[in-house]
């Protein structure tokens, strides 16, 4: 089922002409003319469209929030900062279908009554920055964007604005905080971006693809949209799949598939004489799946369900040549890198658990330092400020559960098969 | 007090005041006025950054705060091209680390630094959004991947010859 990816495999198609042969700019205009903006918000509770950027959040539930607030002006976030380790599917999207992801911020402001859009978009997409720019000046020129849109009175404008290489400024507070000339860091909630957002202003953040949704959604109907995927996670998910698999790239399905289905019928399945051994199904900061989990289905229900999340949808899958003491020091070492300072469980205890690891790749770890992450990680996961800190220890804790064997061949400092003899005997 | 026109031409000063304009709030400004130096300039100089403080109207600290805190913004020269290498998980389990070891053979330099000639300067970086093709590095803004240890010198050379 192609929602999201309707366009992308048109010729040249970032080009607003691609985009408007299959009902482009349809959307906005019905929504200017024939729905009052709450009747577009209503349309997206029906849907029951959840946030594509992590949280899962109910979009038509922050609209309404957003529409509540009588002050003025009011902002439209598209946070295009795509920074979770193994997401690239807002790249296919900015990249491939500019003009949806517009179409959709256009939506969003008249039903809330914002007049300015920002897209902030990561410093690492000089192409994708490009690509937005040109979108914005073709759709101007039509007037789907600017003063008077279509001449309906309404006037949208959208700004493109370039990260500079900080994770946590995809964080929406520490995104707001980017986006007024300061040092990207988090912010106590609430007060959420609704109200105190841009300037402290009332301020929409949605992701990219939850964006590209919209459009959609008023074309066809909530209800049509709230029938595909599964009752509490409707739609359609782009999934980045990456890693070990023949075949990695972004795919769009319906949300619920289930990782097994995903990996072996539609990511090509593992390398050659290669067998499935983990997966981080939500990025860096989601708990792994191990082989038992294969049936799992990938949404944002089930995978709490298990202990995991599906966060942006970034699924890594590794074969039995992982190393999965290794792969929990490379993610270990990103958060330790990303922290941005600002609170001391995550900015001391990230360094912590990063040097133990250290110690035990090398040869110089001992059980008990397996307990020590353990706990150190729970210090972290429960005093942290903002979700960087939080989700930052789910690879460490997950690999101790489910790969501990791992962690004692090198404590051991055995070769794996020995060690393994060891444990069952 | 630094006058633009010390620095900037006036063609570049003009380009700069239409960077503020697209904001309400001048500061907001800040981080595409350091983009739109340190594209033209390489990095942000002392001299940059106490322009863009007046420019904008933020205490000098708070320009520097912030040129400190990206790791795409560079307050000491960087060689002419920049290559960043993604050390994240999905490159690593494809062979990262070959590649980085053979950039540091080639270029005779380890990781944060520039080579002799001052022609590159390597550093790694987290995910880049690229993990389809990993192993990715991207050089200046393009992305190059899947890219195997072999064809490190091939990539290398194409930028030896631009300027
Ligand atoms: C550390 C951290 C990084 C995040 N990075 C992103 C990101 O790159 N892109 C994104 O859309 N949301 C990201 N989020 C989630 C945002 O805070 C926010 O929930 C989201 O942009 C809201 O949009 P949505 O409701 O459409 O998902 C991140 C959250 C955290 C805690
Ligand atoms: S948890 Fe980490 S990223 Fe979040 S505020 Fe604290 S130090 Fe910053
Ligand atoms: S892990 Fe290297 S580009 Fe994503």
């Amino acid at each position: 089922m192609k929602i999201l990816t309707r366009n992308i495999d048109r010729p040249n198609p970032a080009h607003i002409d691609s985009y408007l042969v299959n009902e482009g700019y349809v959307a906005l205009p019905r929504a200017l003319n024939e729905m009052k903006p709450e009747e577009v918000i209503d349309e997206v509770k029906f849907s029951r469209l959840r946030g594509r950027g992590g949280a899962g959040f109910p979009a038509g539930m922050k609209w309404d929030f957003a529409s509540r607030d009588r002050r003025k002006p009011k902002y439209i976030i598209c946070n295009a900062d795509e920074g979770e380790p193994g997401t690239f599917k807002d790249r296919v999207l900015i990249e491939k279908d500019p003009h949806a992801i517009l179409e959709g911020m256009a939506i969003a402001g008249y039903a809330v009554g914002a007049e300015y859009g920002f897209i902030y978009i990561r410093g690492e997409y000089p192409v994708g920055a490009r690509i937005l720019e040109r979108a914005i000046a073709e759709a101007e020129k039509r007037s789907f964007l600017g003063r008077n849109i279509l001449n309906s009175g309404f006037n949208f404008h959208i700004v493109v604005h370039r990260g500079a290489g900080a994770y946590i400024c995809g964080e929406e507070t520490a995104l707001i905080e980017s986006l007024e000339g300061k040092r990207g860091q988090s912010r106590i909630r609430p007060p959420f971006p609704v109200n105190v957002g841009y300037s402290n202003l009332p301020t929409v953040v949605n992701n990219v693809e939850t964006l590209a949704s919209v459009a959609p959604i008023i074309l066809r109907g909530g209800n049509w949209y709230a029938n595909i995927g599964t009752h509490e996670c409707p739609g359609t998910k782009l999934y980045s799949v990456s890693g070990h698999v023949r075949n990695p790239g972004v795919y769009e399905l319906p949300m619920g598939v289930t990782l097994r289905e995903l990996v072996f019928e539609h990511a090509g399945g593992m390398r050659e004489n290669r067998t499935f051994k983990a997966a981080f199904p939500g990025g860096a900061s989601s708990a792994c799946l191990d082989e038992s989990e294969l049936d799992v289905r990938l949404d944002f229900n089930s995978l709490a369900a298990v202990g995991s999340m599906l966060g942006s949808g970034a699924v890594m899958v590794l074969d039995d040549t992982a190393d999965m003491v290794k792969v929990a020091h490379v993610l270990i070492k990103f958060f330790e890198h990303e922290s941005c300072g600002k609170c001391t469980p995550c900015r001391e205890g990230l360094f912590w658990v990063r040097r133990v690891l250290d110690a035990i790749l090398e040869g110089r770890g001992t059980e008990a330092d397996l307990d020590l992450l353990l706990d150190v990680c729970e210090g972290i996961r429960s005093t942290s400020f903002c979700g960087l800190g939080e989700a930052s220890i789910n690879p460490v804790v997950s690999t101790i559960k489910k790969f501990r064997h791992e962690y004692m061949a090198y404590i051991r400092g055995q070769s794996l098969a020995e060690s393994s003899m060891e444990e069952a005997s | 007090m630094i006058r633009s026109a010390e620095i900037f031409s006036s063609q570049e000063h003009r380009d700069m005041e239409a960077i503020v304009a697209r904001y309400d709030s001048p500061a907001s400004a800040i981080l595409p006025l350091f983009h739109y130096i340190q594209k033209i300039q390489g990095y942000l100089s002392e001299d940059a950054l106490t322009f863009v403080a007046e420019f904008v109207g933020v205490p000098h600290v708070r320009a520097f705060e912030v040129a400190t805190y990206y790791t795409m913004l560079f307050t000491d020269p960087p060689g002419r091209h920049l290559i960043q290498l993604c050390r994240n998980l999905s490159c690593h389990v494809n062979g990262a680390e070959d590649i980085l070891e053979k950039l540091k053979e080639e270029l005779g330099i380890q990781v944060g630094g520039t080579s002799g000639d001052g022609l590159f300067t390597l550093v790694e970086v987290e995910c880049i959004g690229a993990c389809d093709l990993a192993p990715a590095v991207m050089v200046d803004g393009d992305l190059h991947g899947r890219v195997s240890a072999d064809a490190v010198r091939g990539i290398l050379d194409s930028y030896r010859g631009k300027a």
